[in-house]
């Protein structure tokens, strides 16, 4: 079933066309990655869907609904969470008051929620931080808690921002684990923008390929991997 | 030493007002970002609306209540029709915006209530002064600390356990992060100038039937809930009440001791302003921004 349908949908910010004509869809408990080179229109999208950006044209449904009929602080309340590239917790709160406003939508903090912030916090390993300030946490420390965060929103779509980017090796195999797990826990579906390759063809089930805001190539990892157009984007044409 | 201790004690009880509209001005500046220079007006204004009510009969609690209610739904009006279509300009717009709010307001209530000082406002509260050993303490003294005491207690409450204080504190930790998660942060800023109009409130009914109602009535206080403000960190709400504290303690004892500046008792407020500017910009307990550029 589809969960998420982007269509003809178009970007500009003045003269610059971020985002043009990207139609594609994701299903329900797909990982999905968009990958591409720099200033493909990744991020954009992303923030399209949060209702940051406003596209000139296109529409983005979410389980039947219109999302860009939507202010921004209803998109969490449908399902949708994110997580940032650049990294946007609550500095001055401590972990465990992010992780309860990322689940502000849910209703009352009550005991119950409390119980619910501490198992997820508990379940990215983040419990012994619970009642410090976020601010001063290690990058890769805050980069969980915004994914605890975005989880306390019982989300049916997760949306990761690079979420490899500035983790050592070690830690990229970690949370390439830590997202197909989640998937299956908490039943599901991620987009992912991400660089690192080697996670991108590992966990997705689905790659869509951006370069200078239009689709290229859409597909298994396989399928992408071999596609010549996504290799000219990424490694240039070859010299004739 | 008695008469030290008495000005202390009457210092206290000034402090306390100045805490509570510091507490204001603390409450508008971590949500939204501004300085709040009609913060004094709009509590002018409310002891207006509070003498209206009981000018027309209204039993004096019940007048305070009604006062502090109307200016929750002001304050929230205020945030919506005045400040949210200039939210995003540059501060010095929000500046000249809250003192056209000032100078609206001082204006309106002329106009509305009249010029004349009114002196029948009803006390909510006997009048009374205790003597233990030569110390003199008001009833005023102690029903401002407890007042302050009170307020400060269920301000507390209201960020660190309800939801409404949960979702304020992530406003004003960053505003793009929480209406990602959820939070209508408009309502969040609307909640914010009420509560903040509802203090200002309640700290302008208790205070001005000591000094009389009349359309300057706020403008001393301002500067010293200002400077109160300033000295304890604009984004610190324990600031702004040791704060308040210390600075209507200065007050009190500048006037008795230092008979230089009698009349000009302002200048202690301007002086703590100027010297916290200098030394250390952020006030005793607020926090240092580091901006990255």
């Amino acid at each position: 079933m589809v969960l998420l349908s982007v269509e003809d949908l178009l970007v500009t910010f003045g003269g610059v066309v971020a985002i043009a004509d990207l139609s594609f869809t994701l299903d329900e408990g797909q990982i999905c990655a968009l990958i591409g080179p720099n200033g493909a229109g990744k991020t954009t999208l992303f923030n399209c869907v949060s209702r940051l950006y406003e596209p000139k044209s296109g529409r983005i449904t979410f389980d039947g609904h219109e999302l860009l009929r939507m202010p921004a602080y209803r998109i969490a309340r449908l399902g949708i969470a994110r997580t940032f590239q650049n990294l946007a917790l609550f500095p001055a709160l401590s972990v465990t008051d992010n992780v309860l406003v990322g689940g502000y939508a849910q209703g009352k903090v009550n005991a119950k929620r409390r119980a619910e912030a501490r198992d997820i916090l508990e379940r990215l390993s983040l419990d012994h931080l619970a009642d410090r300030p976020a601010v001063g946490l290690p990058y890769g420390t805050l980069k969980r808690i915004e994914i605890a965060r975005a989880l306390a929103g019982r989300p049916r779509l997760l949306m990761l921002d690079e979420p490899a980017a500035g983790l050592t090796h070690s830690e990229v195999d970690e949370l390439s684990e830590l997202v197909r797990a989640l998937r299956d826990e908490f039943h599901l579906s991620v987009l992912l923008v991400e660089h690192h390759m080697a996670m991108v063809m590992s966990i997705s089930d689905k790659v869509v390929v951006l370069d200078f805001g239009g689709k290229i190539a859409e597909g298994t990892p396989e399928e992408t991997r071999a596609n010549p157009r996504v290799v000219e984007a990424y490694l240039g044409a070859p010299a004739s | 030493m008695s008469l030290f201790l008495t000005q202390l004690m009457n210092g206290i009880g000034n402090g306390a007002v100045y805490a509570s509209l510091a507490l204001a001005l603390v409450l508008i500046f971590r949500t939204t970002g501004i300085l709040n220079f009609a913060q004094g007006e709009m509590a002018l204004y409310s002891t207006y609306l509070f003498w209206y009510f009981t000018d027309r009969g209204l039993p004096v609690v019940v007048a305070i209540l009604a006062a502090m209610a109307l200016s929750f739904i002001g304050g929230a009006l205020v945030e919506r029709v005045v400040i949210r279509p200039v939210e995003h300009s540059s501060p010095l717009v929000l500046v000249i915006v809250t003192i056209g709010l000032f100078l609206a307001l001082n204006s309106i209530v002329q106009v509305q209530f009249g010029s004349d000082i009114k002196t029948n406002l009803p006390r909510a509260y006997p009048k009374h002064t205790w003597r233990p050993g030569n110390v003199q303490i008001s009833a005023d003294t102690l029903v401002l600390v407890g007042m302050l005491a009170v307020v400060c207690v269920l301000l507390y409450l209201l960020f660190q356990r309800t939801k409404i204080g949960l979702a304020m504190r992530a406003v004003a930790s960053s505003s793009e992060s929480a209406r990602l998660s959820g939070v209508p942060v408009g309502q969040m800023l609307m909640f914010g100038w009420g509560l903040a109009a509802a203090l200002g409130a309640l700290a302008g009914v208790l205070v001005i039937p000591q000094i009389g109602l009349q359309a300057s009535s706020m403008q001393s206080i301002l500067v010293f809930s200002f400077a109160a403000a300033a000295l304890g960190g604009f984004d610190s709400p324990v600031g702004a009440v040791v704060g308040g504290l210390i600075v209507g303690v200065a007050e009190a004892l500048t006037t008795q001791y230092v008979h230089a500046l009698n009349g000009i008792v302002l200048i202690v407020p301007f002086g703590l302003i100027l010297g916290v500017l200098m030394v250390r910009p952020q006030g005793l307990f607020g926090r240092r921004t580091v901006e990255r550029v």
